[in-house]
Formats: structure tokens, sequence, C-alpha cells
């Protein structure tokens, strides 16, 4: 073993050692022990396979590199993703265009699964939130909602006609801050399919009138001080994920309210009308501001608002002490006997009427002056500070 | 983002410092220790990061996977993974060559690690293909394992009798007795898989005392009985092997591993049957660096496999336990484990070496006879604090089998029935059949 270096130099090669480097015993410089077979001169040293040893680090800190350089995948186009792509981790970025359908763990309610589509313009897919994703999102408050941009990343399936990313890991899916851009009733009741984008964040005030509870999910109509209104749609799955209640205890007939969601176009199947409609991003997105405020309805003769139709047209009004001078099927007329003037009235269903309306009655009444067709009324809403108040009935005055 | 590779990298190197520890203790297998691991990680540990545990258990199993040599060839203790080399070992231990049958191994183990920090890696996508074209032929392939099991006890012949009957007789008797510690292990197996033996907060450790039994308990019982005297063991700083040895045994040990790591119920005593096949005619050494590279990938193989995206393959214990709590789905996520694996390994390695040293200088100084009563006693304890007397009674039953190969000097490799019958019964849909005809359901 301790073979002098000269001799090396000498001979070209080592000798082989007078002890056997295997087994510790005396071979007499043979090439093979004689006690235990071991080659006595081609052999690995201990240092060598250490140094082998340490190459696994510098290996390691290779692929340490690698992962970091893979850490953050660019995000890929929905149209690019097929059969090929199939189990591969991939990531997307694009707007949530179905309310989220939620599949609660019988154990766990707060935990299961959600699932909804994401459409980046170049195509659709389903994401699916696996349990500590579902449990991460319910707990956080941020459950995708309808409009929402997200950035997802997950394992992709791919099958007939249909693909998902499924996502198991809390910090791959994140939700782009929302910004809602306030638009009016008016705005959105006036524009057609093309005036609005689709599934576009907005936020909008109005009076909650005409509650449904459709037993999937509840509607309502948010009503501007004219009459103009927005239908506003909430699917029970928005209720049970974001409430925290589980019920929309804000919404109800009277109550002004901001709701902030997405624009969806609304048509029925196989029509070519629709309208707009707003699914809420989540049931704290419909704020109750209480009742709503206090309205000023200036007091108006028939006269002064009939003179000047237009001009007066969209106020508040009051009119006091008119006559009922005719009923018909959905309206009444009034009638100012000292200027002459008669105006349509228009009472929405369950707007608030003290009295029995008949013909020769006298009535103050509050509501909005506002044209119909070609025809000019006043209209008595459901909700705001309308009323119909009927002072002396008919058959009194007849008397 | 470098901090916290370093921290998981940190908690890498901790399953291999604690491995380090657990690898002394001869019948305690890395797989029992996860195990208990796990269940502290729930009580006491569930602040601390999913990715977090599973290096530490990645760490903890790479460095098992170099380090329990120590005990397979000093102790004689081996598991169902390290049962071959006990005889290569056990040679090269009465040659006072103890610490380069161990270096032998640790090669074997590098090469394991080179193959699958570097070419499973670079095969990631091929991997995922295969599994697609294979998957519908595991069933059979299974069936083909226990068929080559049964097979490989052919052919034995030391028969010197006179007579016709004699010569049928001992040409039989190895076979027959192989067959019987098949048929044994199978219906302990069955038994174990379809009656609970062990407290029910700890039937994941159910196939621990059968394995312990059948595997390290007979050598021990050998080693007491035999009273084998260990020569003094020489320290060397190099070790006898050839360049193409190395490759050969590494090769087969590779292919031994990852046909274990990949295919469902094809543990690694079968890999390791297959790697050793492949090198038992051309001497100890190739055969020792194959048992190496074939433990390595089967057990390393089996999370890497686990953790390669879109792959999702759930092998072995490991596998099991990480999935309980962690789904892998990044690349990031592969990288790093293949990174942490490869610095784990080769920390384990130097680890190897000095242990392996350590382990030397005790054994000059204590009875090889006393000390293999004193692990024994330690295999006993363990599968007692395990599972209780019912525990121990059946690793005496997997005991009484394991002993028939060495008696009779069949295969031990047939007592690997005891987890591929039963796991097969169940992949062809008969196992319930089976066990209800059996009287176990």
């Amino acid at each position: 073993v301790n073979t002098p270096s000269f001799f090396k130099k000498k001979h070209g090669e080592t000798p082989p050692p007078l002890t056997c480097p295997s087994c510790g015993r005396e071979t007499g410089g043979a090439h093979l022990c004689p006690h235990c077979g071991a080659d006595t001169v081609h052999r690995v040293k201990e240092k060598t396979l250490v140094l082998m040893a340490t190459f696994l680090v510098v290996i390691g800190g290779l692929l340490f590199v690698v992962a970091e350089m893979t850490q953050e995948p660019q995000p890929r186009t929905i149209a690019s993703l097929g059969m090929d792509d199939m189990y591969d981790h991939v990531r997307i970025v694009g707007t949530v265009v179905s309310e989220p359908r939620f599949y609660p763990e019988k154990y766990d309610p707060q935990s299961g699964i959600i699932k909804f589509r994401v459409n980046d313009t170049t195509g659709e897919l389903n994401v699916k939130l696996e349990k500590p994703v579902t449990k991460d999102v319910i707990k956080n408050n941020r459950v995708p909602g309808v409009g929402d941009i997200i950035d997802v990343r997950g394992t992709l399936y791919v099958g007939e006609g249909w693909m998902q990313i499924t996502c198991i890991t809390p910090e791959f899916l994140k939700v782009k801050e929302r910004d809602y851009q306030h638009m009016t009733i008016k705005q959105i009741k006036n524009s057609g399919r093309g005036d609005l984008r689709e599934y576009a964040l907005v936020e909008v005030t109005g009076n909650i009138t005409d509650v449904r509870d459709l037993g999937f999910a509840v509607s309502f109509r948010l009503t501007d001080a004219w009459g103009n209104y927005v239908t506003v749609f909430v699917r029970d799955t928005i209720i049970e994920l974001t409430s925290p209640t589980g019920k929309l205890d804000q919404v109800y007939n009277g109550v002004y309210a901001t709701v902030k969601g997405a624009l969806v176009w609304y048509s029925r199947y196989g029509s070519s009308s629709g309208y707009w409609e707003i699914v809420p991003t989540s049931a704290e997105t419909i704020i109750s501001h209480g009742p709503p405020p206090k309205m000023e309805y200036p007091h108006y003769t028939l006269e002064d608002l009939m003179k000047n139709p237009e001009e007066n047209e969209g106020l508040l009004v009051k009119v006091t002490d008119l006559l009922v001078s005719d009923i018909q099927d959905y309206t009444f007329t009034i009638y100012d006997p000292s200027s002459g003037y008669n105006l349509t009235v228009y009472a929405e269903y369950g707007a608030n009427i003290t009295g029995n309306i008949s013909i020769g009655a006298i009535v103050d009444i509050q509501g909005v002056f506002m044209k119909y067709y070609d025809m000019w009324e006043l209209k008595v809403r459901a909700a705001g500070s309308d009323y119909i108040l009927v002072k002396q009935s008919g058959e009194e005055v007849e008397s | 983002l470098i901090s916290y590779y370093l921290v998981l990298l940190a908690f890498a190197l901790l399953g291999v410092a604690i491995s380090a520890i657990l690898a002394l203790i001869p019948g305690l297998h890395v797989y029992n220790v996860i195990g208990f691991a796990f269940l502290a990680y729930l009580a006491l540990f569930p602040w601390l990061e999913d990715m977090m545990f599973a290096m530490l258990l990645v760490g903890m199993l790479t460095g098992f996977a170099l380090l329990f040599t120590i005990t397979t060839v000093y102790l004689s203790a081996p598991d169902d993974s390290t049962m071959f080399m006990v005889m290569p070992g056990q040679k090269y231990l009465l040659q006072g060559r103890g610490h380069e049958s161990v270096l032998l191994t640790g090669i074997g183990s590098l090469v394991g690690v080179f193959f699958l920090v570097v070419i499973l890696t670079l095969l990631q996508h091929q991997i995922r293909m295969i599994r697609e074209i294979t998957q519908p032929h595991w069933f059979w392939i299974i069936g083909a394992v226990i068929v080559y099991i049964l097979m490989s006890e052919f052919p034995k012949d030391f028969g010197r009798a006179k007579t016709t009957l004699g010569k049928l007789k001992d040409a039989w008797k190895t076979l027959m007795a192989g067959y019987l510690t098949f048929v044994l292990s199978a219906l302990l197996g069955m038994l174990i898989f379809y009656k609970t033996t062990m407290p029910i907060d700890r039937t994941f450790q159910s196939l621990m005392p059968p394995l312990v039994g059948m595997f390290a308990v007979p050598n021990l019982l050998i080693n007491i009985i035999s009273d084998m005297e260990i020569p003094k063991q020489h320290i060397s700083k190099s070790v006898d092997i050839r360049p193409d040895e190395a490759f050969r045994g590494g090769g087969s040990g590779v292919l031994g591993g990852i046909f274990g790591a990949f295919m469902p119920a094809v543990t690694a005593g079968v890999a390791g049957l297959i790697s050793g096949h492949a090198t038992a005619q051309k001497g100890d050494k190739p055969f020792i660096i194959s048992m190496g590279a074939s433990r390595m990938v089967y057990y390393v193989g089996a999370v890497m496999l686990f953790f390669l995206p879109g792959l999702h393959l759930r092998r072995g214990a490991i596998g099991i336990f990480i999935n309980l709590f962690f789904v892998p789905e990044t690349e990031e996520q592969y990288y790093v484990l293949a990174a942490a694996v490869a610095i784990s390994a080769a920390v384990a390695f130097v680890l190897l070496v000095l242990l392996s040293r350590f382990v030397i200088r005790i054994l000059d100084r204590i009875s090889y006879q006393k000390m293999s009563i004193a692990v024994l006693f330690v295999i006993i304890l363990i599968v007692y604090a395990m599972g209780g007397p019912m525990a121990v009674l059946i690793m005496s039953v997997g005991a009484a089998i394991g002993t028939i190969p060495i008696v009779f000097h069949s295969r031990r490799s047939n007592c690997l029935a005891v987890i591929l019958v039963p796991i097969f019964l169940n992949m062809a849909g008969i196992g319930p059949e089976v066990a209800a005809w059996l009287g176990l359901m």
C-alpha cells in the first residue's frame, strides 16, 4: 500500500502491496490475495467514492436551480391545450363565466369540491377546486365568482370534448383584485348585447323590489327612482358558499342596496332577444343601506305638470285634493276641477295605497311623473315613499 | 425562495440524521418509524408545512436505504430487501471484509441515486407513456412474477442417493420446502390482510411482525445456535471493484429496483431477487452492488415516481403515507425532491463509511453470539411495543416459516408470498372469495 513514489514512476504502475487492502492479511506481493481472493492492485479508493458522492451534491445544487426556474410556469392559452398535455401541470389565466357549483364533503360541510368554468377568450374549460383549496377559499371568503379573473394552476385532464384543471394547492389559485365599474340601472337597461362586455364587473345601486325565491336561486330587481330596473340573480350555491348566515338576510322589498357583480346576458333558449342581468360576486357584495333615502316630493298642481310636461319628466311629485274621474283595468284618472287637467295614474303591484279608490274619491298622490309610450302618467311605485291616500271616498261625494 | 429550499433541504438532512440512528437498530424498518412519525406530525406538528414533513420522510428513506446495510452485514438482521445480501455479506464478514462489503453496497446505492436524479428526471415524459402502455398488463405481470419466484427454485439437485426413490426424494426435498414456504407465507399473508391482528391505531404496521419474523429472526437464531466467531474486521481504504462490475451490478440493480418501484405488489424483496438473478453468475461484487442499487431505486424511486408530475404513481408505504397529507403536482416540487435526494444520498454515503468504521470498533469488543441475542431481544421488544403479544406471536409464526428455507436450503424469496399472493388475489378480484373459503371472513 505504501509504495514509494519513485517506484511508481520507474515501473509505470503500482506494484502489489505486501498486505491485502481488503482483509489486511499478508499477500506476499501477490496480485490476488491468497486468503480472500481480492485483487490487490486494481482498486477504487474510498476517497474516490466520497468524491463521487460529493458530485451528487453538485447535481443536487443544479436541480435546485432547475426547481427555481420551473417555480412559476408560464400561463397557457386554453386553445393550445390538448390530449398531449394530459396530466400536465398547467397554468391558465381567464374569466370565471359560470356560477360555482359546490359539492360539500359529507362530514365537513365547509369543505368539498367547487367547480366552475373559465374562459380566456381562446376557449373554455372546467376548473375543479379540491378540498384543501375549497376549504381555504370558503374560510378566507375568496370563492371565485362570475366575472372574476383568476390565475389557476393544476393538473390537466382531457376527455372527449372537455378539459378540466384540478387545483389542489390553495396557493395555486389567485383571484385578481376586483375592480367594479359604477353603472346606473338606466345605462344597463338601455344597453343592447353589443353595447356592454359580458362578465364585466359592475356596481349598481337601487331599491330592491320583486324578491322571489325560485327554489334553486333568489332573484330580485334593483329599481331606480324612475322605475327602471335590472334583475339580480343569485344562485343558492353562492348564498351557501359566501353568506355567513347561509341566507340573504339583507335582501327584502324596499331596501336600498348596492349590488356588485358581473353582467350576464340572459336570453331564453332559442330566443334572439334578451336583457342584461347581474350575477353578484358573492352574497356579501349585495350591500344593504337600510331603508331608501328620504326623497323630496315637491308639491305640484296638475296644471303645473301638464302645461309643459317634457320639462317635468322624471320628477318626483306630490299632488293633492284631486278627483278620481275614471277607473280603467290597471290605471285610473285624476281630475283637477280648478284647471280642468286630467292625468293617468298607474300604481305598481305592492304600492302603498290607503283607502278604496272609486270614482269621485278625493286623493293625495306621491309618485314619479313620466311618459308611458305617448301618454303622460303618474307612477306610484312599490318602493320609495310613493303612496296614494284616499282622503274622501267617492260615495260620500255623491251623497 | 433560496432560503425556503434550504429549509426543505435541512428537513431532508434531518431525516438522514434520524435514519443514521435508527438504521443501527436491527429489525426496525424505516416504514415502521415513518408510521409513528406521521402520527406525531398530525398530533404535535400540524403547523409544519406539508412539503417540509414530506422532505423529512424522504431524507429518512434515503438515509435508511443506504445505512440499513450496516445491520444487514454486521448483525445479520436483514429486511425483505436485504435478505439476499446476508450470504455474500457474511462471506465478506468472515473474511474480515465487512467494511468493503458495506462500501460495495454503497457504490450500488450511489449508482441508483445517479439513475434516479439524472436518468429518471430526463425520462419523465417516457415514464408516463410506459405507464399508459403497461397499465392494462400489470395483472398478468404480477402473476408472472409469482411464477418466476416458484420456478426459480429449479434446478436443485443435491442428490447422492443410490436408489431411484432416494434420488427423487433428494431432488424434490428443497423444491417442496420452497413451495411449502410459499404456501405457508401466502396463508399468513391472507390472515394479516383479512384479520385485524394489530391494535386499531397501528394497523398500518401489520406487515411488520411477519416480515421481521421471516427475514431478521431466522438469521439471528442461526447466529445464536452456531456461535459464530467474527474475525477482526479490516477497515479497507479501497474497494476491489472494476468499472465493468460496478456497471453490471448497478445496471441490473437499477432495472430490478425500478421494476419494483413501478409495478404494484412487487416489493423490494422481489426487486432484489430479479436484480440478483441478473448478476448471480458474475460473482459476489456485482451481486452486492446490484442489491444496493436495487434497494435504493426501489425505496427512493417509489417516492420520486410519486412526485413525478402527471404520473402520481403511488407505490410503497412512503407514497401512501405522504399522500395522506400532501399531493405533489408541480415540476418544482419534483426537482426539489430530486435535489434533496441527491444531497441526502451524498451525506448518507459519508455517514455509511463513518458508521461502518464505528460498528467495526464495537464488534471487536462484543461476542457475536451475545450481540445476536441482544439484537433478537431488541427486535422482540420493538415488535411487542408496536403490536403487543399478538404481534410477537405473528412474528414467531413468520420466524418459523422463515427458518424453513435456511434448514432446507431453499430460496427465502418464497417468503415474499406473504405480500404478493394477497395483493395478486385482490387485483384478480377473488381475494375476498379465497379469504371466505379460508374462513377469514
